[in-house]
């Protein structure tokens, strides 16, 4: 079933594209209720969080329990330096990156030589050690009180206010990573990063300088979480430790292992669904938690591999294409 | 014509087992070499040190005069080895063509001013796509190639590995047994595609165990026992070498 939905999915992508793209940029006129704009807000951040995830996790392979941590870095940074030094949103934002990337490389330069599990573990416990600095540097985060008053966003003296704005702004982010992290994808860099996650030692006779892709794929992928970070602690104005810890990890990840590793669209669809079954489950009131464990349960039996963990779009679409051309061929002749 | 490699007094070991002892040998271009020898005879190890799996722990490979003793796999590709592996190692979540688009890895590499211009770097994965296209149908995998690599025959995916190491235009191409496994008909059709190769300008050098493959197709041999090398020569010296009768099938008596 999933297999023919993708293969829908690949037919009318074009125009399946302008409709998502219409009913976002129309989403905060229909609906104007601030729980609900909230909820998308934070709906789309996640989508950012789980795409920047899948290129760690999905693309190059190494399951990561500790993203959380480069989120909060960004989220950190940005609330410092708006706050204390009264940086612009976009300064700031760059700023949120370049650290977060900057912890990136730190955490992968020790860490490259470890593989599958022993990697997992290190970045549970790097998120971990993040958490106890944020809770223990007082004098640069504020301990457990978190950092309260943060500036909102201004873009030339115009500061954002309203739910809406702050809706267009993540639009805009979310687009914006998922365009880096596609064309990374189909790019030379990806073609190596995807060949290091199915076999490093072949891709090393290849060619690839294996060490080098890992690094660059982990650094783009923390670095895109920082920018993820910045925009949360600008748009609720108040972050403290407890928002950045591994349970937050936990659920990026399940995000994206539920939309199936690798997949941008299963990314998309796991952070979405995953956000908004909650909120739905409402009605269930104590028995929330127990539905959304049954559905991941029910999910993790039936498609180990997550939703779209098995979908390949590029190669759906190039086999669709070629069935065309050689139909066409025959047509001719 | 020039060494495009040569090894000198190569000794690996490991731990206290000699696995290859002070062998020496080269290939020069243009040439079919093979490498034979019983099981455990030191012949992937042999490989290995050649393409930078392993460095060895004394002597020398250079390639086309350059010193590359020591350096990474990845290092010495770049440089112009290349190798298929003895058990199939393709990237299993990839099409066909795409294990040979990875293979167009230091092809495709763009130098620091052309990072600059738009358009680079789309022009070069274009062109090598359409020369993986060209290797494809070369080795009549053309219609294939949206096919999981994974999902193919055995043969096909050996060819596939070929492919793929054609695709960094090596200066020499290392096989690791490349008809293990394959029947009659596939290894006869397989040494003519060698001999394809050479003809087009590729120089090879092969592990194999399949003797009449070896004896066709190859211009010279060298002969592994235990790590050490018995003998070396033309398929005709070798098939009538007492020493390497006697390393294959005993000593008479």
């Amino acid at each position: 079933m999933i297999e023919k939905l993708s293969t829908w999915l690949v037919r009318y992508k074009r125009t399946l594209l302008i409709i998502t793209a219409l009913l976002a940029v129309l989403f905060p006129w229909i609906f104007s209720s601030k729980y609900v704009l909230r909820i998308a807000i934070l709906c789309l951040m996640y989508c950012m969080l789980c795409v920047s995830l899948n290129l760690m996790a999905g693309v190059l392979g190494q399951i990561s329990f500790g993203h959380a941590a480069f989120w909060g870095i960004g989220a950190y940074t940005a609330a410092i330096l708006s706050k204390n030094y009264g940086w612009n949103g976009i300064a700031a934002l760059l700023m949120a990156a370049v650290i977060a990337g900057l912890f990136g490389l730190l955490l992968s330069l020790p860490v490259m030589h470890l593989k599958g599990y022993y990697f997992t573990i290190v970045t549970m416990v790097f998120c971990q050690i993040i958490r106890v600095i944020e809770i223990n540097w007082m004098s640069l985060t504020n301990g457990p009180l978190g950092i309260m008053a943060i500036p909102k966003l201004s873009f030339f003296g115009v500061t954002l206010k309203s739910q809406r704005a702050y809706f267009y702004v993540i639009l805009f982010l979310l687009a914006a990573a998922t365009f880096i992290v596609r064309k990374i994808i189909h790019s030379r860099m990806g073609y190596a990063i995807l060949a290091i996650r199915d076999d490093e030692l072949a891709a090393g006779a290849m060619g690839i300088h294996v060490f080098k892709y890992k690094v660059y794929a982990i650094v783009i992928s923390s670095m895109l979480a920082g920018a993820a970070g910045c925009f949360y602690s600008l748009y609720t104005s108040y972050i403290d430790p407890s928002c950045f810890t591994n349970a937050i990890s936990n659920n990026i990840l399940v995000m994206v292992i539920f939309g199936g590793l690798g997949n941008i669209f299963g990314s998309f669809f796991g952070a979405t669904v995953l956000t908004i079954l909650p909120e739905v489950l409402r009605g269930f009131s104590e028995y929330r938690q127990l539905v959304y464990g049954a559905l991941l349960v029910v999910l993790m039996l039936v498609r180990p591999d997550g939703l779209f963990g098995s979908v390949n779009f590029k190669y759906i679409e190039q086999r669709l294409a070629w069935k065309k051309e050689k139909a066409g061929g025959d047509g001719h002749e | 014509m020039s060494e495009v490699l040569c090894a000198e007094n190569i000794t690996q070991r490991f731990g206290g087992l000699d696995a290859l002892k002070n062998v020496t040998m080269h290939v020069n271009e243009g040439e079919i070499i093979g490498v034979i020898g019983p099981n455990g005879a030191g012949k992937t190890t042999l490989f290995n040190c050649i393409t930078g799996m392993y460095c060895p722990t004394e002597g020398k490979v250079s390639m086309l005069g350059t010193d590359i003793t020591g350096w990474k796999p990845y290092e010495i590709t770049a440089h112009g080895f290349a190798r298929t592996f003895q058990n199939i190692r393709l990237f299993p979540k990839m099409t066909v063509l795409d294990n040979v688009m990875v293979g167009m890895h230091v092809q495709t590499k763009l130098s620091a001013r052309e990072w600059f211009l738009p358009g680079k770097a789309k022009i070069a994965m274009d062109t090598a796509i359409g020369r993986a296209e060209e290797l494809l149908k070369l080795f009549g995998l053309y219609e294939n190639r949206f096919e999981m690599a994974t999902s193919l025959p055995y043969g096909d995916q050996r060819k596939v590995e070929i492919v793929r190491a054609l695709a960094i235009q090596p200066k020499l191409l290392l096989l690791d047994e490349p008809a293990a496994g394959m029947n009659g008909a596939e290894t006869e059709e397989l040494g003519k595609l060698v001999h394809d190769l050479r003809n087009m300008g590729n120089t090879i050098l092969l592990i194999e165990h399949d003797m009449r493959f070896v004896m066709n197709i190859c211009d010279r041999l060298y002969v592994l026992n235990d790590g050490a090398l018995i003998a070396d020569g033309t398929p005709e010296e070798i098939r009538t070498n007492p020493i390497v009768i006697e390393a294959y099938l005993g000593k008479d008596e």
